[in-house]
């Protein structure tokens, strides 16, 4: 008799509230809209994984289905690396060959990263590992954020992964007021002179596979990440893969989508969730945000006392890795001062540089900390 | 709290300076393949002189384009067949010159395109 309500017997106050937990963030993606690709699977999930005795993990000793993903997509670190190919053949480098200063706020903006590691310390964080993943919650970038995570707290993979997608939907929100706190309205009003300059090919397909051997010769553990990004983006701009490059753009993607969002979901039980340091993790990722959008202004600012042409202290902001979410959200503010003001162009350039700044800061992370641990 | 500086400055320096030589990779990749570019330009160029020296008769044949009306209605031409190539830079075109068709469309058909066009506009 016992074993008919055996489920009903496991069931604590904990699964139900992760049932909940489960239930907003698929409400979240359906009604809100965000990032459902990732947030609905996740928060499904979720309630998989709560379920007694949830024989997704484990049935009778044995490995269960999504434990069995974990440890061949997340521990292996594929799922996030496949990603990375279908994400270099998504991405168009274009706006930063036309506007290669701007990749200095590619850089400023990744400032959020390390601010918030120390943060995370200062709060009473000891491990510089888990510091380092939830610091990469700014990366602003998911799959470098699971990339990182997978590899130094494997155990927070959930909440950091809902943390980075959630904040880069947020994006419209949180950006603004910071900018808006950070700048005058004159400082928002200034124009930006734009060349539009025509890039070669040739130029294009060299691109990835010069980044792949600068970065790689930088930070070898970055290879997987930059090289099989770099590797997609080679497929898309070669003009001859077509096939795979939409390949890669759709079905890769998809369905690679489809199982990293069921697999960190995975991680999402009671016991690993409810935790302070789950709290920590979501407050610390909206402080990523709000430093990494004041890096790049402050950045700009600098800049500005001794420049001739002044730069719009807005174009910082975009240099952060959420495409092309950062870029509207600025031009947008840019229209509201002055309705005849065009910085989209600058924005887009500063964005698609801060995507490429994410993933090398998220390399450097990874070749750093262990040295700095030991 | 140390490490974490340190993992900051060091952090922060490496971003820097690796998006510094990127930026410079890109500016020299650029300038070396426009030098490239420029010297097959100028060869192409001087041959095209010759050919026009040759073909000057003909030339006199084409309508001529000379008013302001007729560059701006060029430039929107050479525009529309680069956004229908979109926007590719594999390609240059130059618009020579062009010729109205007449049009013999019923005059309802030509109301009717009108308003779509004028709908298309408001929206």
């Amino acid at each position: 008799m016992e074993e008919i309500f055996v489920g009903f017997m496991n069931l604590g106050i904990k699964q139900i509230i992760m049932f909940l937990i489960g239930g907003i963030l698929i409400y979240l993606a359906i009604e809100k809209d965000y990032e459902p690709m990732l947030l609905l699977p996740i928060g499904f999930s979720t309630i998989l994984v709560n379920l007694p005795l949830s024989s997704v993990l484990e049935y009778e000793g044995a490995p269960g289905v999504l434990r069995i993903l974990f440890d061949a997509g997340i521990a292996t670190e594929l799922f996030p690396v496949l990603i990375f190919v279908g994400v270099g053949a998504m991405i168009d480098f274009t706006p930063l060959f036309v506007n290669p200063s701007m990749i200095f706020f590619g850089a400023a903006a990744q400032f959020g990263i390390f601010a918030t590691i120390v943060l995370c310390i200062l709060l009473g964080i000891d491990d510089l590992k888990l510091a380092a993943s939830i610091g990469i919650i700014g990366a602003a970038d998911g799959p470098t954020a699971i990339f990182v995570a997978s590899k130094f707290a494997r155990e927070y993979l959930g909440p950091i992964t809902v943390a980075a997608y959630s904040y880069m939907s947020l994006v419209p929100l949180v950006q603004p007021p910071v900018i808006r706190a950070l700048t005058t309205k004159k400082e928002r009003m200034i124009r930006m002179d734009y060349k539009d300059v025509k890039v070669s090919r040739t130029v294009k397909i060299l691109f990835p596979i010069f980044i792949t051997i600068i970065s790689g010769i930088m930070a070898p553990i970055s290879v997987p990440l930059v090289g099989l990004l770099m590797f997609g983006n080679l497929i898309r701009e070669c003009g001859v893969l077509e096939r795979l490059s939409k390949a890669a753009q759709n079905e890769l993607s998809n369905i690679v989508t489809i199982l990293l969002g069921i697999t960190i979901g995975s991680t999402m039980t009671a016991d690993a969730f409810l935790k302070t340091t789950t709290l920590l993790i979501l407050l610390a990722g909206l402080a990523a945000f709000i430093f990494d959008t004041a890096g790049g202004v402050i950045f700009v600012k600098i800049l500005n006392l001794f420049r001739k042409n002044k730069i719009n202290p807005m174009v910082g902001a975009a240099g952060i890795s959420a495409f092309p979410m950062s870029s509207r959200v600025i031009q947008r503010m840019a229209t509201k001062e002055d309705p005849t003001n065009f910085i989209l162009m600058q924005a887009v350039s500063a964005n698609v540089a801060g995507q490429l700044g994410s993933i090398i800061a998220g390399g450097i992370i990874l070749s750093l900390v262990p040295l700095l641990v030991g | 709290m140390d490490l974490a500086g340190t993992l900051t400055i060091v952090g922060m320096v490496v971003v820097f300076a690796a998006l510094i030589i990127l930026a410079l990779a890109i500016s020299l990749l650029g300038k070396a393949i426009n030098i490239n570019k420029n010297a097959i330009a100028e060869k192409a160029a001087s041959n095209a002189i010759k050919t026009d020296i040759v073909n000057t008769g003909a030339a006199n044949t084409q309508s001529q384009i000379s008013n302001q009306d007729d560059k701006e209605l060029i430039a929107v031409i050479t525009a529309a067949i680069m956004a229908s190539m979109k926007g590719s830079s594999d390609f240059k075109i130059r618009v020579k010159s062009f010729r109205r068709i007449p049009d013999n469309s019923p005059e309802w058909n030509i109301a009717g395109k009108l308003t779509t066009i004028n709908a298309n506009i408001i929206r």
